[in-house]
């Protein structure tokens, strides 16, 4: 009986060490300078604003004019819509792109260590006129937003 | 085979103006086959980063909304003859790394 026992508690550890082990190896606990957390499908399958900004962890956020949005206002090929966000907040580490009509929501999340000044340009595609949003978060784990609206000629999602 | 990711950098105002192209479908897994009917499955780039002397100092995650051939342009605290490297994987399991130097 007491042999059982031991065995049972040897296999026990033997597998908790074997888990950590793997864990360790993908990258679970090794410190990155820019913090690569996987990519995770239910990010990138969310419809309303809420549940985006749920599954990337923003429970608070303030609107702040110092994140500017530099998108046309006038969109003629949603397959094309050229994006640029600017900051002039220096502890920013993290920009997303939204786009509130997208069949998902979420374009583009993009992090960057302070080597990279948070100017960042990218082209998204849009299925409709809707508005963009962009989720700024600093190192102090504030996120702040910014929201301009484009109208869009020809979509470029389903098309 | 995938075409090799186009890498311009330049140092300009004190820093390198950094602009890229990625060669991808990015199909978004929602647009018809025209003939058949089917649904083309989605094909996109799910993750990138962007190394600077082998430091890593910019990783993106992507869905299929970012367009064809993404595209980002950045500005990087660097250097003229610093080596920028980038690395993308997509949801097939493709993956591409390619380099360039900054140059003057």
């Amino acid at each position: 009986m007491v042999n059982k026992n031991s065995k049972r508690h040897f296999l026990k550890v033997s597998s908790g060490l074997a888990l950590f082990a793997k864990f360790a190896s993908i990258g679970f606990l090794v410190p990155t300078i820019v913090q690569a957390s996987t990519w995770k499908k239910t990010w990138f399958s969310t419809v309303s604003l809420s549940d985006t900004l749920k599954v990337m962890g923003v429970n608070d956020f303030t609107e702040s004019e110092r994140v500017i949005i530099s998108a046309p206002d006038t969109a003629e090929n949603g397959a094309y819509v050229g994006v640029s966000v600017e900051t002039d907040i220096e502890t920013a580490e993290m920009v997303a792109i939204l786009v509130e009509k997208n069949p998902n929501m979420l374009a583009g999340y993009f992090e960057f260590s302070s080597k990279v000044s948070p100017n960042i340009s990218t082209k998204i595609k849009m299925a409709e006129s809707s508005n963009i949003i962009t989720v700024v978060k600093t190192s102090n784990n504030d996120y702040f937003m910014a929201k301009k609206s484009v109208n869009v000629t020809l979509g470029g999602c389903g098309s | 085979m995938t075409k090799a990711t186009k890498i311009r950098a330049k140092f300009k105002d004190n820093l390198v103006d950094f602009r890229m192209l990625m060669h991808h479908e990015m199909e978004t897994g929602l647009r018809k086959n025209d003939r058949t009917g089917e649904v083309i499955p989605a094909w996109f780039i799910k993750e990138f980063s962007i190394a600077l002397n082998s430091e890593s100092i910019f990783s993106g995650k992507l869905g299929p909304t970012i367009s064809k051939n993404p595209y980002l342009r950045c500005k990087i605290n660097g250097a003229v003859g610093d080596k920028i490297s980038v690395n993308w994987t997509d949801n097939k399991g493709n993956k591409r790394i390619d380099q360039a130097v900054v140059k003057a």
